[in-house]
């Protein structure tokens, strides 16, 4: 069979050349499948495994004729089946007929209908627009007003002008179930998944745990019941679909959210937390297997025809990224907000949770024990509005006295999951009691997921005092299988976690290992990237005889797909958690070493309590990565290459700040050490706006003596070039020379760049090679180098050097066919780049000078801001600053320059405010005037670009955001002409 | 995952040390509509996590409590994960659960208690688990006529089933002779599930035999299927790995469809998986209707020439997924078939009359 796939997105492992026999890096539309459909004469189009995007873009096929112009069958579900899902009055009719309920509704493309319609339903109301994914534009009304903003805002967001009104069922448990349906009607359940956080937060937001704990089984039947007569009467030939569910806690009434005729977000965490790999089959069943002709790939010798049984406990946990949108409202509602998630499991729930907050790696996450706590009042207050991180307000409020009732009553969280956290504290109490610190203590803290830093707080100990004496005690975690069955029959497919148990599961093994540290959950700044290199490195050293273990967290990745290295954990990255798989491994079998360097910080952040606990670390060792990251020690590699920065200094508070600043002259731009991503990153451009800056990082606490803060003269006239390279010790690979299309100042990630650059001469093509070979010699890289350099009036300044996978290697690697995260993992291995060019791994060629007529490749950064709104409404700050505020990119590539970005800037999916994209670029909401409504802009005119009204934009009636007519704009857009349009282009006109 | 009260008040448990997989056990409390019996019967429960709080809107009371009063000894905070992997491959054994002052026994002495107890293997046990006396539960809807359920540990999901499909229910003890049983002029016959090993239940066999010569339409389920089989001559056998739990796929062979079902046995049937083969005590052609995927062990069984069939699993699915429902349609639509066709032969009294005469006649 000849598969073909179609998707911009760069960072995705699916989009390598190995993966379909044709790919093409073009945007999901109509027009562009058309071209596609017209050269390849594909005998069918499955597009239920695309989310949203692929449905949406095959009902559009439909609608336009060319299916059936092509003689293209739609396979996996029937244009009428994913209508009747996504249709909300078919939907209705056909829930009532297969005897469940449906809330009360009214469906209106009108604000006057709107308007009838609440009057009958009562506020508060729940307004979704129809066909958009992810709940976007939809939310709670709680008067009038806020009826009229959704509604007019839905309205816009709606493919087909439609908005739901729906009577409110806040506050009621939610469930959902993952089905499966073959050809000839078999239909299983894969996975029930209870919310923690009742309705009102949606699902993606939402703490959630599998499989569903509170219901009995004559309630879970009756879901189940329900799930496969609706997946029946829509009309799902086969494969997967997700069913929501909302029960009433006081009556047990069973009320029917939604259907997606497709594999879903939580499709994704099902499939890793059953370990029924739902996407998989469901492209098998679309092609007309039958479930029980599929085999489990876990047992091997059972059929997938079966309903996995889970003998652990699965919780996953959003990850937001508010901090970044100073301006968005942090209250969760039924519109997504999160950017990425954790999933842990557990034997039991606490641990679970405990396993799958710290796996967040944020602080204050975790459940914590301080002296302080705030009054019970106050975080009972506090509990009843759902945010980020409200479950450690619950945790803190029992601490201040509140019972369970009275928790239940601010925030609807099943009583149940409330004793879990009640009993936490129990515990903790127990860890903190004058008790002796023994075996059966440590084993009760780790039975309900206490992890070393939390023991550590609670006695008063540093957290490597607790870990020694656990280790002398001989308490370590056993390993368990996630195999389908709780245990039924035999796995063969080496899927762990851990826990406190007696008895593990990791079974010896001859070969020799590496552990590669995957990049935890995707957050801002730090997205599938990360994890495309360290599936590349498991896939390369693999395939050179290495026995190849992974650890990570992100149930959205390629790396925690059971089948992707030899051996998987799926644990939180922190140093004990790591340590223990490490120390699991190390005694069954010989363990090489691990691999840091290609899970962005997260994995770099261990790199150092790795190597004092002994463990082997391959690649650029930690030492040399300080070389890197600490400021003065670069310096002095910089200035031993003959290499310059832009004129900088350090600072640990705000006076020696300003100090730095007022020596090297303002705008600086500021940054604290050892984070990714712009986290805290800004420019400022006079002394009290440092001042502030301070202000607001401070409840962070990334600045201090140990990671002071960099402080920067920022280059505002300037052009950033991106360097990807490979250095061996001996050998400078360069990757690729990408070019920025947006001046410094805009952060990489958020940038849109050309490979290979277009405005620059050879001769700073040379100059460039030249200086990231002196660096990486410098710094003592081994493996992966990322430096970002910094042109302006003919002098290059290096702004930074990274000696790890950047997010830009998936990029390259593409543009160019240069398998970066291979080599890299395979030179960490101790092979040289040399021998890697004579295995025919590498081309001989480097990146460094691409041919004149080569591909010009641009990649554009895809940006949620409409999801962050403000309370008001408005969408957050559109603007551009250091800080990436990037979630998902796409890419095109062409052989003329000017085509690509073009096509780049199509969107796969919605309307991205790409007009304020376009005319904001570099300015940054500290202190330079701000350039649009939304942050306050003065300077502001319309745009005529945008045909079709955006009501309440930024409070606005009449269009988005503005351009500012900022003169540097003009400048930018006429030195780049030749890469970007300076219209800008939308997808939807 | 679901439905510990149902598992624990199914008779077919009884004398069984149940270990459940899941680990949090007893999050939705007891109440007094999901209980499939008159009582808890297992000899000892064992779980991981069992729930310090209850939640859910029927319950009307907790599991401890419920343990505590059925004298039932629990046992929690076990590696229950390993616990099944050691049944699994060494199949179910002897166990014991000590508390008080045997939980200080040394393990010699425990392990020694253990050995001395019955094994499973050989075991009648389903005079401990039937009703001493007869009870009925009226028709619902259009009646088809009385029922004889043999209770050989049914349970409550079953007869509420049968009683929706217009049975009649006479709910009677596992010691009814046929005259007896014969005596409630039923127009069909049901076996239940239950404990114990089918080849020590020689008189429940014999009696299905008079049953099968008096020409009355019939079905089992679970231990139901094994004596079926036994009757038309089969074998029994131990399976090295049980069935248990809520998730097993089964295969229709007559529609092709695949059902998720509820399984609790421990033996099976055992007869060739494909083709028709005569039955060795003469009551002509069978099959095997429907086959478990997981292990390819017999799971339903069909008379071709007599109005019998019978399955391995749980078709009232209490705990567990409703997609073998159809089974009772499927017995109901047989007995409307066999009446019609007596019917049509003895206008007169139609039903059970005729071939009732006939078997005492025989016997």
């Amino acid at each position: 069979m000849r598969v073909i796939l179609v998707n911009p997105n760069p960072a995705t492992i699916m989009t390598d050349p190995d993966f379909a026999d044709a790919t093409y890096i073009e945007p999901i539309d109509t027009k562009h499948l058309e071209a596609i459909i017209a050269k390849e004469r594909p005998d069918a189009v499955l597009p239920t495994l695309g989310g949203q995007t692929a449905l949406n873009a095959a009902i559009a096929l439909d609608e336009a004729g060319i299916l059936a112009k092509y003689d293209v069958e739609l396979i996996g579900a029937k244009v009428e089946a994913i209508q009747k899902g996504e249709d909300r009055q078919l939907f209705k009719e056909l829930v009532i007929e297969a005897g469940a309920d449906v809330a009360r509704s009214y469906i209106v493309h009108t604000l006057d209908e709107a308007i009838t319609a609440a009057d009958d339903l009562g506020y508060p109301l729940v307004v979704r627009p129809s066909f958009t994914m992810g709940g976007l534009g939809s939310g709670f009304a709680h008067d009038r007003d806020e009826l009229v903003r959704m509604v007019g805002d839905g309205l816009h967001q709606s493919p087909t002008t439609e908005v739901l009104l729906e009577e409110s069922i806040l506050g009621w448990k939610e469930y959902e179930l993952e089905l499966m349906r073959d050809t000839a009607d078999n239909t299983v359940v894969v996975c029930s998944i209870e919310n923690v956080d009742p309705v009102g937060v949606h699902t993606g937001d939402s703490i959630t745990v599998a499989p569903a704990l509170t219901l009995t089984d004559r309630e879970y039947q009756r879901l189940r019941d329900i799930g496969i007569d609706i997946i029946r009467a829509v009309g799902v030939d086969t494969g997967g679909c997700n069913i929501q569910f909302a029960i009433e806690p006081s009556t047990g009434r069973v009320i029917v959210i939604e259907m997606n005729p497709r594999v879903s977000r939580s499709s994704a965490l099902a499939s890793k937390a059953t370990g029924f790999p739902i996407a998989k089959i469901a492209a098998k069943l679309a092609i007309g297997y039958r479930l029980d002709e599929i085999p489990n790939d876990i047992t091997k010798v059972t059929p997938a025809s079966f309903e996995p049984t889970l003998d652990y406990i699965v919780v996953k946990v959003p990850r937001f990224a508010f901090e970044k949108f100073p301006s968005a409202d942090a209250t969760l509602t039924t519109t997504m907000k999160s950017v990425g998630e954790a999933m842990a499991i557990g034997r039991n729930y606490a641990t679970a949770l405990q396993k799958a907050l710290r796996s967040l790696e944020k602080r204050g996450s975790s459940f914590h024990w301080g002296t302080h706590v705030a009054p019970k009042s106050e975080l009972l207050e506090l509990a009843a509005t759902p945010t980020d991180g409200r479950i450690v307000t619950v945790q803190q409020a029992f601490r201040a006295g509140a019972t369970i009732d009275e928790v239940y009553a601010a925030t609807g969280i099943d009583p149940w999951f409330l004793d879990q956290i009640v009993l936490i504290n129990e515990v903790a109490a127990e860890i903190a009691s004058l008790r002796p610190l023994d075996e059966a203590l440590f084993r009760y803290a780790k039975d309900h997921g206490f992890s070393d830093a939390q023991i550590a707080q609670l006695r008063g100990l540093t957290e490597e005092e607790v870990r020694n004496l656990r280790w002398q005690l001989g308490v370590r975690p056993v390993y368990k299988t996630v195999d389908t069955c709780a245990g039924e029959f035999p796995a063969l497919t080496p899927y762990h976690y851990s826990s406190y148990d007696l008895e593990t599961e990791v079974a010896p093994s001859q070969k020799r290992k590496i552990v590669i540290l995957g990049s935890g959950p995707n957050r801002i700044g730090q997205g599938v990237e990360f994890d495309y290199s360290c599936v590349h490195a498991s896939f390369a050293l693999h395939d050179a005889g290495f026995e190849t273990i992974m650890i990570n967290c992100n149930p959205e990745t390629v790396s925690t797909d059971y089948d992707t290295s030899d051996r998987l954990y799926f644990e939180p990255l922190t140093l004990e958690d790591v340590l223990e798989v490490i120390h699991a491994e190390a005694t069954s079998g010989e363990l090489v070493g691990v691999i840091v360097q290609l899970g962005g910080q997260t994995a770099l952040g261990l790199a150092k309590g790795l190597e004092a606990a002994g463990v082997p670390i391959l690649g650029t060792s930690p030492s040399a990565i300080d070389l890197a990251e600490e400021r003065g020690l670069f310096s002095g590699i910089l200035d031993a290459a003959g290499l310059i920065a832009p004129r900088n200094g350090t600072a640990v508070d705000a006076p020696s700040a300003v100090a730095v600043a007022e020596s090297i002259g303002y705008p600086v731009l500021v940054r604290p050490s050892y984070v990714l991503g712009g986290r805290g990153m800004e420019i400022v451009y006079d002394t009290p706006s440092l001042e502030d800056y301070f202000d607001r990082v401070r409840e962070q606490a990334i600045i201090g003596p140990g990671s002071p803060l960099l402080v920067d003269r920022f280059l505002d006239d300037a052009l950033e070039i991106d360097v990807d390279a490979l250095y061996d010790g001996e050998q400078l690979y360069v990757g690729g020379i990408m070019e920025h299309i947006e001046e410094a100042g805009v952060h990489s990630g958020d940038s849109s760049c050309t490979l290979p650059p277009v405005t620059l001469g050879r001769d700073v093509l040379d100059r460039v090679v030249e200086a990231t070979g002196r660096i990486a010699r410098g710094i003592g890289v081994n493996g992966l180098l990322n430096v970002q350099f910094a042109i302006g009036a003919g002098v290059l300044y290096v702004l930074e050097a990274n000696p790890r996978a950047s997010r830009t290697v998936p990029f390259v690697s593409k543009a160019l066919g240069i398998p970066l995260a291979k080599a890299a993992s395979l030179v960490m291995s101790g092979r040289t780049i040399a021998e890697l060019i004579v295995d025919g791994l590498l081309p001989a060629e480097d990146g460094s000078r691409v041919p004149l007529d080569a591909p010009v490749s641009v990649k554009e950064a895809v940006l949620p801001f409409k999801r962050f709104r403000t309370r008001e409404g408005a969408s957050s700050t559109p603007c551009w600053g250091r800080r990436c505020a990037r979630r998902a990119r796409s890419w095109v590539s062409t052989r003329t320059s000017r085509g690509p970005s073009r096509r780049a800037r199509m969107p796969p999916t919605g309307a991205f405010p790409t007009a304020a994209r376009s005319s904001c670029r570099w300015q940054t909401a500290t202190s330079a005037p701000s350039c649009c409504p939304c942050c306050g802009c003065s300077n502001s005119a319309s745009t005529s670009s945008r045909p079709r009204a955006r009501p309440r934009f930024c409070g606005a009636t009449a269009s988005g955001p503005r351009p500012c007519g900022s003169s540097r704009w003009a400048r930018a857009a006429a030195r780049t002409r030749s890469s970007i349009s300076s219209t800008p282009t939308r997808s939807t006109s | 995952m679901t439905g510990y009260q149902e598992t624990l008040t199914d008779p077919s448990y009884a004398g069984q040390i149940v270990v459940m997989t899941a680990p949090h056990i007893g999050n939705t409390g007891v109440n007094d509509e999901d209980p499939e019996s008159r009582r808890i019967w297992v000899s000892g429960y064992v779980v991981r996590d069992p729930s310090r709080v209850v939640s859910n809107f029927r319950a009307n009371g907790s599991l401890d409590d419920d343990l505590t009063r059925n004298g039932v000894v629990g046992i929690s905070g076990i590696d229950t994960r390993a616990v099944t992997r050691r049944l699994r491959d060494a199949g179910s054994m002897r166990a014991g659960v000590f508390s008080g002052a045997d939980a200080s026994l040394a393990p010699e002495e425990q392990l020694a208690i253990v050995r001395g107890a019955a094994q499973m293997a050989g075991l009648n046990l389903s005079a401990a688990v039937s009703v001493q006396a007869a009870s009925v539960t009226p028709a619902r809807g259009e009646r088809l006529g009385a029922l004889a359920v043999l209770d050989l540990g049914v349970k409550q999901a079953t007869v509420e089933n049968l009683a929706d499909r217009g049975f009649e229910v006479h709910v009677l003890p596992q010691d009814v002779t046929l005259e007896q049983l014969l005596a409630i002029e039923p127009v069909a016959v049901f076996y239940s599930n239950g404990p114990g090993d089918p080849a020590a239940s020689d008189d429940h066999v014999q009696l299905l035999r008079g049953v099968l010569d008096e020409g009355l339409p019939f079905f089992g389920i679970c231990f139901g299927n094994q004596l079926l089989g036994r009757a038309l001559g089969l074998g029994t056998y131990k399976l090295p790995y049980g069935h248990r739990g809520i998730n097993q796929p089964v295969l229709d062979k007559a529609t092709g469809r695949v059902e998720i079902t509820a399984h609790n046995h421990g033996f099976a049937v055992d007869a060739p998986l494909e083709g028709v083969i005569e039955s060795p005590n003469g009551y002509g052609r069978l099959e095997v209707s429907h086959v478990g995927l997981n292990d390819n062990v017999v799971e339903g069984l069909r008379a071709l020439d007599i109005p019998a069939f019978s399955v391995q699993y749980h078709p009232e699915a209490a705990a567990g997924p409703h997609d073998a429902n159809y089974l009772f349609d499927r017995f109901a639509d047989l007995v409307r078939e066999h009446s019609a066709t007596r019917g049509l032969s003895s206008p007169a009294r139609p039903g059970v009359s005729k071939p009732r005469t006939t078997d005492e006649e025989s016997n």
